[in-house]
């Protein structure tokens, strides 16, 4: 297939994943999005991947208030998991409690965003995981 | 010059009880005095009149033979009796006979006899008492006798009296200083607990019980008091910590479906905007501003309602360099109005810096914000007034009208129509709530020359 950098968006809302990935999507970053809906179906997503697509994984744009599990409890987990111990991880939500932040940093996130109120200003900021798809 | 009424209480019962017993005692002085003059007065006229009759009977042979060197004999008899000036005896003619002069005072004698009986002269006493033999009248006895030994008494009176009255107040003083004590405790303890409860605002204070009395009943309802005003107190800051809550989760919640309505909006735009008609476009404008502005409008509530969330810190701030920090935040929009902004030195105040800040950056914008035609001129200044640190924000913009004082500072209020003025109304409701969270008073005054100065009241930091 392709050697495509995938970016996992893990985020209850579908309009939000949708918006995600439509501003990815514009900033013309070579790159494949994958979608899960909560942190449990993120865990499927990547157990289920195939070595190929493990190595293409370079970042997961994670929300934190999900139902069934979150954010901070799939950051958690992710963390425990050698093969992804690694796997850089940006939280992107509407929360805005610094403590929140202090914590999801202290977990092991690489960055916080607060997720912009509007398209043009998202699109700006999701230029942003450039940096991240590196290899 | 202290007036009664501002006496404490001990003070004025004290003074209450002296009082009264210096007016009873004097009365009771008064009258003894009154009653001393008389008795002395009346036994001095019985004596005169004794001696008068002693004299006369004694007197009556040789009046009759015209001896006068026994009349003369029997009037030095007087001599025992110091307070008599003198004596004199008239003939039956009413011609003086022998006169007797003591050795204390002129004797002045009257050159005729007067009518028989006595009366009081300024001087003395003077009596006169017929001689009489056989019934029928021989002559005149008449005896002056000097006031001095009953002015005496009168100031000797006088002089116990004062003593009396002086010990009588000293013991007065102590024992009411000691007796009105259960009296006066009770009330003095209820002024010092109203006095505590008003100055530190501290509703669990309750009044020291003492007594079933009408003192008692009195720190009974005020306990009364204190323990409803408390409940009412914790229901409020309850109910009021609930409304805060219920503001904060509704405006972060409120956040994400507005962020969706405004991205979307701006993505169809995008993706279908070229196939508006001038109509529609019209529409999708309005529906976009008006999304946009609630985002806005949500985003400042819930700035307003994050103040002191995270707790309110307490400590010196260095006022100048707050205000250099909200200045920093500002420079941008300082650069782009082209403003002057001119700084006094400012005292230290006792606060949460971060509010602080906030709170001067929100009146420099204001005044930025609503310019005139002039390129802006912000004037920092502050003075100490009391414990208190006044800073006051003045611009030469746009004005207030007095009018509109009592709205300015409440929540979403503007006083512009929308699209005059950036801003959702939330500026200056934030920094009321700063400045009321930091127990000041925030308010405005026109500013002399036209414009607008904004003053808040802190409280001043120790020196260290």
């Amino acid at each position: 297939m392709s050697d495509r950098p995938l970016v996992l968006i893990v985020d209850d809302n579908p309009g939000d994943v949708d918006l995600i990935s439509l501003a990815l999507e514009d900033t013309a970053i070579p790159l494949e999005v994958v979608c899960a809906y909560d942190g449990k179906e993120a865990v499927r997503v990547l157990e289920a991947m195939s070595p190929v697509d493990r190595r293409r994984c370079r970042l997961v744009l994670l929300d934190l208030n999900m139902p069934r599990m979150s954010g901070r409890d799939f950051l958690a987990w992710l963390r425990q998991q050698a093969a992804f111990k690694h796997l850089p991880v940006i939280i992107l939500t509407s929360s805005t409690l610094p403590a929140e932040k202090a914590e999801c940093l202290a977990l092991g996130a690489n960055d916080y965003w607060f997720k912009e109120p509007k398209y043009d200003l998202l699109q700006r900021q999701v230029v942003g995981v450039r940096r991240y798809l590196v290899a | 010059m202290i007036r009664l009424d501002d006496l404490p209480i001990r003070r004025r019962l004290t003074l209450v009880i002296l009082a009264t017993c210096s007016v009873v005692l004097l009365v009771a002085i008064v009258l003894l005095a009154i009653f001393e003059i008389v008795d002395y007065r009346r036994s001095l006229v019985r004596d005169a009149f004794v001696w008068a009759d002693l004299i006369g009977t004694n007197s009556q042979a040789a009046l009759a033979f015209g001896d006068k060197d026994a009349v003369v004999t029997l009037l030095k008899a007087l001599r025992a009796e110091e307070s008599v000036e003198g004596a004199r005896v008239y003939d039956a003619a009413g011609e003086p006979f022998a006169d007797y002069v003591g050795a204390a005072s002129p004797f002045t004698p009257s050159p005729r006899p007067e009518a028989d009986g006595h009366r009081f002269s300024r001087s003395g006493l003077e009596v006169f008492s017929p001689v009489t033999l056989d019934d029928k009248r021989i002559g005149t006895i008449a005896i002056q006798v000097d006031l001095g030994g009953m002015y005496q008494r009168v100031w000797l009176f006088s002089g116990v009296s004062i003593a009396v009255v002086l010990v009588s107040l000293l013991l007065g003083f102590v024992l009411s200083t000691h007796l009105q004590r259960p009296i006066s405790a009770p009330i003095v303890a209820l002024a010092d607990a109203a006095r505590t409860v008003a100055e530190r605002r501290d509703y669990t204070i309750r009044a020291p019980a003492l007594g079933r009395n009408e003192i008692g009943v009195l720190t009974d309802a005020f306990n009364h008091m204190l323990v409803t005003i408390e409940a009412r107190a914790a229901e409020l800051q309850r109910s009021n910590q609930e409304l805060e809550q219920f503001a904060y989760v509704a405006a972060h919640d409120l956040q994400e479906p507005v962020r969706m309505i405004s991205s979307y909006l701006q993505l169809l735009e995008r993706r279908v905007g070229t196939h508006f008609d001038e109509r529609s476009r019209q529409y999708f404008a309005y529906a976009s501003n008006g999304a946009d502005r609630m985002g806005e409008m949500i985003r400042s509530l819930l700035d307003y309602s994050r103040i002191g969330r995270d707790g309110d810190r307490r400590e010196p701030v260095d006022t100048d360099k707050a205000v250099g920090a909200a200045l920093e935040n500002l420079h941008l929009e300082v650069q782009r109005s082209g403003a002057t902004v001119s700084r006094r030195p400012l005292p230290r105040v006792v606060g949460d810096e971060t509010q602080i800040v906030r709170l001067l950056q929100n009146l420099v914008s204001n005044a930025l914000k609503f310019r005139g035609t002039a390129p802006p001129h912000v004037t920092i200044s502050g003075r100490r007034v009391g414990g208190s640190v006044e800073i006051a924000v003045a611009d030469n913009g746009i004005g207030i009208n007095p009018q509109d004082g009592s709205k300015l500072f409440a929540l979403f209020q503007r006083l512009h129509r929308v699209g005059a003025y950036p801003g959702t109304g939330i500026g200056l409701a934030s920094c009321k709530k700063i400045v009321e969270r930091h127990g000041g008073r925030i308010w405005f005054e026109p500013n002399q020359g036209g414009g607008t100065v904004f003053l808040f009241t802190l409280s001043e930091a120790p020196d260290v």
